[in-house]
């Protein structure tokens, strides 16, 4: 293998048994799987969410629509609404193995500046994208916090298997705070 | 693009050489995914945990394409995301589970099917390969992630000391002592795991 290695470092270490030579060559031979790359490109060539509508002056302050598109990591729009708290049920295809992975936007207006997001799911679901500014977990359930600049894109979540995922999702501005609740129901066949 | 693949690989782009659009970015990056997964493996603790890293550090590297500027490779460019994403990972499960380093849990998922085909090796010296990797991977979890870590980019990935420090973001004289220290634990590990490597 071609390596970038200074030439001072075999002078440095004393040369590895053989054993753990030949090791490291089956190891340097190791592929990505294939079902995994085709994953993750899949994921690049997502389509972006799509454009949030323009909303009436007097509903500014919250976003409202929960949009799901199906896709190859199924594509979930989460907005948060002016309304009381409700539940809906995203169905998720998970893949053959490993992880699905749901995408929430951070649907907010521009105009409305910073805001606070709070996510609390189960324990389980670690793998955060961006990672939380904070993080307060139980034994079952987190609640995760950002601040987050409206520009921002938004957040993925890993969805490690199946089962009945329950986010709630809330959205503090101006000292009011308004609750989103949904469940992502994960399957795999 | 202003750069071949190939040149990326070896450090040879420049800024901006990285696809901006998903399938140049696929083109660019698909030399240096070996590398990376395998970095992936040793850094997780999971053959899925090793997947899922995988996968976010291609789409966070696709969102970052402009800041590589080509200075380094590819490859090590990609572990650097891929470090710190698990560092963000292992903060959160560290608040979770108050375990940063978990038990080896995952290990018998890590050594799963490890050579994925598409190669045209011989079943029987695939089966070797795949055994003598699945050795080192075992051995190596069995090493401080600190020096683990630094084993995989300087003695795996081929990475010089001044690249690994560069990645890691540690200083080049930490990066040598936790290489030396991280060989020495490895051939213990070997020495007295597998009785070998006298």
């Amino acid at each position: 293998m071609t390596t970038h290695r200074d030439n001072e470092l075999e002078e440095e270490l004393a040369p590895l048994p053989s054993e753990v030579a030949e090791d490291l060559a089956a190891l340097r031979a190791m592929d990505a799987p294939a079902d995994v790359t085709a994953r993750a490109f899949a994921r690049i060539r997502e389509p972006a969410a799509p454009p949030r509508p323009s909303a009436k002056p007097a509903r500014r302050r919250f976003v409202a629509g929960l949009t799901v598109a199906a896709s190859a990591c199924a594509l979930l729009v989460l907005s948060l609404v002016n309304l009381q708290p409700r539940a809906d049920e995203i169905a998720l295809a998970l893949p053959s193995e490993g992880s699905g992975y749901i995408h929430l936007p951070w649907n907010l207006h521009e105009q409305d500046g910073a805001a606070t997001m709070k996510v609390e799911t189960h324990a389980q679901l670690a793998a955060l994208h961006p990672a939380p500014d904070s993080s307060q977990c139980g034994e079952e359930r987190c609640i995760h916090e950002w601040n987050i600049d409206p520009k921002a894109g938004g957040l993925r979540v890993a969805i490690p298997g199946p089962g009945r995922w329950h986010f709630d999702v809330r959205h503090t501005k101006n000292g009011s705070e308004v609750t989103k609740r949904f469940v992502v129901v994960a399957t795999r066949d | 693009m202003g750069s071949s693949s190939a040149a990326l690989i070896r450090g040879e782009g420049s800024a901006g050489s990285l696809g901006r659009t998903p399938e140049a970015f696929e083109r660019d990056v698909r030399p240096a995914l070996p590398g990376l997964y395998r970095f992936c493996l040793v850094l997780t603790r999971s053959r899925a945990d090793a997947d899922d890293l995988l996968q976010e550090v291609l789409v966070k590297a696709y969102e970052n394409a402009a800041q590589f500027d080509g200075r380094g490779t590819l490859v090590g460019w990609l572990c650097g995301i891929a470090r710190r994403e698990r560092l963000e990972q292992a903060r959160v499960a560290s608040r979770r589970q108050g375990l940063l380093d978990r038990v080896l849990e995952g290990c018998a998922e890590v050594l799963g099917p490890l050579f994925g085909g598409g190669s045209n090796t011989d079943p029987e010296q695939h089966a070797v390969r795949g055994e003598r990797a699945r050795r080192l991977i075992t051995a190596l979890h069995e090493v401080p992630e600190e020096y683990r870590v630094v084993l995989e980019i300087v003695d795996v990935e081929g990475l010089s000391h001044s690249e690994a420090s560069e990645v890691l973001a540690i200083p080049i004289g930490t990066i040598k002592s936790r290489h030396a220290r991280g060989r020495a634990r490895l051939l213990d590990v070997y020495r007295t795991k597998f009785g070998g490597a006298q």
